[in-house]
């Protein structure tokens, strides 16, 4: 995709996006809107810089929506992009729903939105695999929760299903699933952190205190810097992940932008003073989503654990992407 | 002989750069780790890897034919520097010099290059930079080691400190005032200076590790050539700063290389207790694969020829992070050894290595600032004192 093809694309995605995150939850239909837009198709011409726009401005103007949901299905080979899917719940295991030994299927998952899906795709243990049902919506029942960020849209669904009611999805890899899901929320948590450091350095530009911006003082000018930095460093790695090692380099990247965002709201907050820890403000509601996408298919420091132990097992550390590639090539 | 040619495509040639890595694991063997005891012996052992490196083709490979390279891009020789890490061995010192003013002489003083790069790239020559001043480090502008222009070219009065390789060094490419001490960074000059002319008077300083990692410089009436110069006459600033950014890119690209391979001799010392430590380890991972990443973006960009500007900055800070973050790790996690064992002496010289990563070349604050005022947009700090 050349620069101006992008800059267009990025408009058109940020202008929906902004759009949607003034008029608020539930108002419109991101993810129609973007079938509209002709996103399918985008998709295949540019299956990566399509992920890496859309959710970078769906994080930066705050919106919650399916869009998720749409990239995952994909990369289980879903041809109904509309299925919904049970994502694991947070914490030490990758999957929180299991086939038992007599078929039933036990769900315990999260849902993006009350979710108006008809069906919906639930990764479950199976013996020492991971396989992927397909239950009605019907089938799961609403659990009343309280998050970090109630905004998110999250929905806790359990269920039991008896195994007439739920069939296997043939071929498909949660694995890969899983790294789709994970690369398009590291892009989501960019699109956070970009927009926190923005409105901050803005903040600290105009705000005068000692007869001074604020802005001018180093100790403000390095906490921003330092977000500014991880901010950077969680873009190359998104941008390092090789189509021949996408497990990999998605977790890598995925915990690199849950690091950056939650140190980059950190220092955001602090810069900002009493007026960023205000409900009125909106920082805490950006620190609240940056939790929340965190949390979701892997905390950073949940991925940090595994990167650790698979480097002890292996007895060395992955490289992740190769050297440079040259002009010419 | 060498048997890659840089228009081979990518694959092929890391293919071929491993078989012959592997092929001379016999030679390659001596070089696991810089020489902890001095900077002199390790420059006389790494001279050998050099050589054999040049000879047969490898370090020519990403330069011009006409200075002594094979052809190609900058990005082939960051190949080279990524795999010699990825098999367990030291990239020669010296090459960190090259990366730093090779470039900046391609670009400005061809000729130069022309006659010097190849012996450099060989081993045959060692180059140092004699840019910092005892009041002029970090703030590099106010440096006052003079060249003054006459009919027959320029002498330099002055010193420098801080000299990496200084006191073994046959040439050092300087920063000099020409202009007023008022003209700030408009009227500074490079040049490329023989280090044994009459004159220039070095002392080795000794580094907290115990080696002569740097030096000082005494200029008194050095008379130099006027092809000597670099650049311009008053235009040394831009010339530094084309420099600096190939030593915020590659030399960080070259580091990634060795930390990535210092986390690999980090697993290997924990040995069974690895797993137990997997959230330290993660943790340094994750500032490894930060730099790598960023700076393998930078040095695809200077391949294209593009200027990165002020948010090379970025690099330089991960480089610096990067350094503390592994070395740190092992200090703290193989502790006992730390302190006691002699086969740990590479790891405690790179401890104070890694102390000065977030100094050298412009300090880690340096860095922020330019961040902060350059790509963010905040105000300048208010000056005093000036």
């Amino acid at each position: 995709m050349d620069a101006e093809t992008r800059e267009m694309y990025r408009k058109t995605l940020g202008g929906l996006m902004r759009r949607v995150g003034a008029e608020g939850a539930g108002e419109s239909d991101v993810v129609a809107e973007l079938r509209e837009l002709g996103w399918d198709e985008l998709t295949v011409e540019e299956p990566t810089e399509s992920v890496a726009l859309l959710f970078e401005e769906q994080g930066a103007a705050l919106v919650a929506s399916r869009a998720l949901d749409m990239v995952v299905a994909a990369a289980l080979g879903l041809d109904d992009r509309s299925v919904g899917i049970a994502y694991p719940e947070p914490g030490p295991t990758n999957v929180t729903s299991a086939i038992n030994d007599d078929g039933r299927l036990t769900i315990a998952g999260l849902l993006l939105g009350a979710s108006e899906a008809a069906e919906i795709a639930v990764p479950a243990q199976a013996g020492t695999g991971v396989v992927v049902a397909i239950v009605s919506r019907g089938a799961l029942s609403v659990v009343e929760m309280e998050g970090f960020d109630d905004a998110a849209g999250f929905t806790r669904v359990t269920g039991v299903v008896e195994a007439r009611h739920y069939r296997l999805l043939d071929g498909a890899a949660w694995a890969v699933a899983v790294a789709a899901g994970r690369r398009a929320l590291a892009h989501e948590l960019v699109g956070l952190a970009s927009h926190m450091i923005d409105r901050a350095a803005g903040y600290v530009i105009e705000r005068e205190q000692f007869g001074r911006p604020l802005g001018t003082f180093q100790a403000v000018q390095h906490r921003l810097a330092d977000a500014y930095t991880g901010l950077v460093a969680a873009r190359s790695v998104l941008a390092a992940i090789e189509p021949d090692d996408v497990l990999f380099g998605s977790l890598v990247a995925k915990a690199v932008a849950g690091r950056a965002a939650i140190r980059a709201a950190h220092s955001c907050t602090q810069v900002t003073g009493a007026i960023g820890c205000t409900w009125e403000y909106e920082l805490h509601r950006y620190l609240r989503r940056t939790h929340a996408l965190d949390a979701l298919l892997g905390s950073w420091r949940a991925l940090r654990k595994a990167i650790g132990q698979q480097m002890a097992e292996d007895g060395h550390a992955a490289r992740l992407g190769s050297a440079p590639e040259g002009p010419a090539a | 002989m060498s048997t890659a040619a840089p228009s081979a495509g990518r694959t092929e040639l890391v293919e071929q750069l491993d078989a012959w890595i592997t092929g001379h694991a016999d030679l390659l063997e001596a070089h696991r780790e810089h020489d902890p005891r001095s900077v002199e012996q390790t420059a006389e052992n790494e001279r050998e890897l050099q050589r054999l490196l040049f000879e047969d083709g490898w370090t020519r490979w990403g330069w011009p034919e006409d200075c002594g390279g094979l052809g190609g891009d900058a990005t082939n020789r960051a190949v080279l520097y990524d795999r010699m890490g990825a098999h367990g061995y030291v990239l020669p010192e010296l090459l960190g010099v090259v990366e730093t003013l090779g470039p900046m002489l391609i670009e400005f003083a061809r000729p130069i290059a022309q006659a010097h790069l190849a012996a450099l790239l060989r081993g045959d020559e060692m180059w140092c930079q004699g840019f910092s001043e005892p009041n002029a480090g970090s703030d590099l502008a106010s440096l006052r080691c003079k060249a003054t222009q006459d009919d027959d070219g320029f002498v330099v009065n002055g010193q420098k400190i801080w000299v990496s390789l200084g006191h073994v060094a046959q040439w050092c490419v300087l920063l000099a005032r020409t202009g007023s001490q008022e003209s700030a960074h408009r009227g500074i000059s490079m040049f490329m200076v023989d280090m044994s002319l009459p004159g220039i008077e070095v002392r080795p300083i000794r580094y907290a590790n115990g080696r002569n990692e740097l030096s000082e410089l005494f200029f008194s009436d050095v008379r130099l050539p006027p092809e000597a110069l670099i650049g311009e006459a008053g235009a040394g600033w831009n010339v530094a700063m084309y420099l600096l950014q190939w030593e915020r890119g590659m030399y960080a690209w070259q580091r990634q290389a060795w930390l990535h391979k210092r986390l690999d001799d980090l697993v290997v010392g924990l040995g069974s207790d690895a797993g137990a430590q997997a959230d330290r380890l993660g943790d340094v991972y994750l500032d490894l694969a930060s730099l790598r990443a960023t700076c393998a973006r930078t040095v695809a960009a200077l391949a294209r020829g593009e200027s990165p500007g002020p948010e090379i900055s970025v690099d330089k800070l991960l480089l610096g992070a990067g350094e503390q973050s592994v070395i740190d790790a092992a200090i703290e996690l193989l502790d006992a050894d730390m302190a006691l064992s002699p086969e740990a002496a590479g790891w405690r010289s790179d401890y104070f290595y890694a102390r000065a990563a977030t100094i050298y070349g412009g300090a880690a604050e340096i860095q922020r600032g330019i961040i902060a005022q350059r790509v963010l947009g905040l105000p300048r700090e208010v000056r005093s004192g000036r």
